[in-house]
């Protein structure tokens, strides 16, 4: 599809990655309908990009039926970008049930629940689609990120299966996958370094993958240099073997720094 | 781990899965805590297990805060075995707003705060096992089960990164990952004839895997003739084109079928 003209619904538009996402589709002339929980930072990112026609929808998707609400509130949408997560680092025991619901909800089921209502208008005009931004996470499991993973995971499943239900009613469902981002987003905000020798990818890389996603209706852009992308299939293919190398000390000091990095987002 | 004398907690006891696992758990000697919905059924399996020292604990998973209800009134818990599940079949525009909630708290949310519950005393006894009972579901995205796929890839990646944070501190983390189940269990259930050619497994054959996850701590025990477990292995490493085998005609016919001897478990 192209994405010239159409409206576009991105969650987590005032994050690193939601930056760069929204300066890629408002390039390509897409009409931006920017949505995150600081209503000022939209309205001046919406004053500030390329293009005329965006605005500003401010929702807090961690709250109960708020995912369902802003897809409401949106009114007519031809593309839907579901960006917005949190980063659910660390072992399960220092979350309380609040802060654990927050991330499932951010990172699963608002997606989901914004997917649900989306679905049938998009069915019925024919056309439309849905770009869910996952993660490497959700192939491969590391230390401290039980929860994430759950989540990553669990969106993948759901992306590809409900693009199987909509791949013969003209709507498109894809992936994007980013690796470690340099520069900007959950990781580079924690303040730890990517894990040496593993490379790393930029936020404008995320921008363009999604751009590529809709207009090519892939199924999945993995946004990573290729020892990333290996690892990560690695992973997915052998969890038994990866489970133990990512048990051991390496890999634990690497995640506890991120964790450390990301305590104010739970 | 032994299972002699362990105090196992078992959710979904009445299903058909359930009620082989129970079985088999009692054959081997642990003393269990039988969940599910119906206290009737759960007082009566409790009785007629073989073994002492067995008890029945009714909750409903579908509620929020459930499982933490559940963890605290089970008391010391050695073994869990996560095994309740809805079918979550159909499109998703099918379901209401509570209806995916509900479907995302039974088979990913409750598996994840029963763990969080139960992990801090198995901590500091320094022994324990949690099984997660998945699906090959978690593995392959197939039509009309969007919701299906992400619970269970969800609790695949879930368990996968718990194992990474657990394994080091003595506590086990497995996957017990079912394919096509005859006899009893959501699929047999829905009165859906299974897809010719892919062969299935028997109840006693899950119950066997589960004993074997906790016996020998194993990461995954997927329960399925090998063609199965080879089209699973096909779809996780290539997924682009499962989705679009499994987006033809017969993929969708198989699944339509098993869709609608589930619509009253919603």
């Amino acid at each position: 599809m192209e994405v010239a003209g159409k409206t576009t619904l991105l969650t987590g538009a005032t994050g690193g990655l939601g930056r760069a996402i929204a300066a890629a589709l408002a390039a390509r002339g897409a009409k931006l309908i920017l949505s995150g929980r600081q209503a000022e930072a939209l309205e001046a990112l919406a004053a500030e990009l390329p293009g005329a026609g965006h605005r500003a929808l401010a929702a807090d998707l961690a709250e109960e039926g708020a995912g369902a609400k802003l897809v409401a509130d949106a009114g007519e949408v031809d593309v839907l970008v579901a960006n917005a997560g949190l980063p659910g680092s660390g072992r399960i025991d220092e979350y309380d049930a609040e802060q654990m619901a927050r991330v499932l909800r951010v990172n699963l089921e608002a997606p989901m629940q914004m997917a649900r209502v989306l679905e049938g208008q998009m069915a019925a005009r024919g056309r439309g689609h849905m770009v869910f931004i996952a993660s490497l996470a959700g192939k491969s499991a590391t230390p401290l990120a039980s929860i994430y993973a759950a989540t990553k995971f669990g969106l993948r499943g759901f992306a590809l299966s409900l693009r199987a239900d909509l791949s013969s009613q003209g709507v498109g469902v894809s992936l994007v996958t980013p690796g470690f981002i340099r520069g900007a987003g959950l990781l580079a905000d924690s303040g730890a370094g990517a894990p040496p020798g593993l490379g790393t990818a930029s936020p404008a890389q995320v921008g363009a993958a999604v751009v590529e996603a809709i207009e090519k209706d892939k199924v999945e852009v993995v946004v990573a240099p290729l020892h990333q992308r290996a690892l990560g299939h690695f992973a997915l293919c052998a969890p038994s073997l990866n489970v133990r190398t990512a048990s051991g000390g390496l890999a634990k000091k690497s995640a506890a720094a991120v964790a450390a990095g990301q305590l104010d987002k739970r | 781990m032994e299972l002699a004398g362990k105090t196992v907690l078992l959710t979904g006891a009445t299903g058909g899965l359930g009620r082989a696992i129970a079985r088999a758990l009692a054959a081997r000697g642990a003393k269990l805590i039988l969940s599910g919905r119906q206290a009737e059924a759960l007082e009566a399996l409790a009785a007629e297990l073989p073994g002492a020292g067995h008890r029945a604990l009714a909750a409903d998973l579908g509620e929020p805060g459930a499982a933490e209800k559940l963890a605290a009134e089970a008391g010391e818990v050695e073994v869990l075995i996560a095994n309740a599940g809805l079918p979550a079949s159909g499109r998703l525009p099918e379901y209401s707003s509570e209806q995916l909630a509900k479907a995302l708290r039974v088979n990913l949310e409750a598996p994840i705060f029963l763990a969080r519950a139960l992990e801090p005393r198995m901590i500091e006894r320094g022994q324990g096992q949690m099984v997660f009972v998945a699906s090959l579901s978690g593995k392959s995205a197939t039509p009309l089960s969007s919701i299906y796929n992400a619970t269970k890839f969800g609790l695949r990646g879930f368990a996968l990164g718990l194992r990474t944070d657990l394994g080091p501190l003595g506590i086990g983390v497995s996957l017990v990952s079912p394919g096509t189940i005859r006899e009893a269990g959501m699929y047999a259930d829905s009165g859906a004839k299974p897809i010719p050619g892919l062969g299935t497994s028997s109840p006693q054959q899950v119950a066997g895997a589960v004993v074997k996850a906790i016996e020998q701590n194993k990461v995954e025990v997927a329960v399925a003739p090998l063609r199965q477990r080879v089209l699973a292995h096909f779809a996780l490493s290539t997924p682009g084109i499962s989705v679009k085998v499994a987006s033809g005609g017969a993929g969708q016919k198989a699944a339509a079928s098993v869709v609608e001897g589930q619509l009253h478990k919603r």
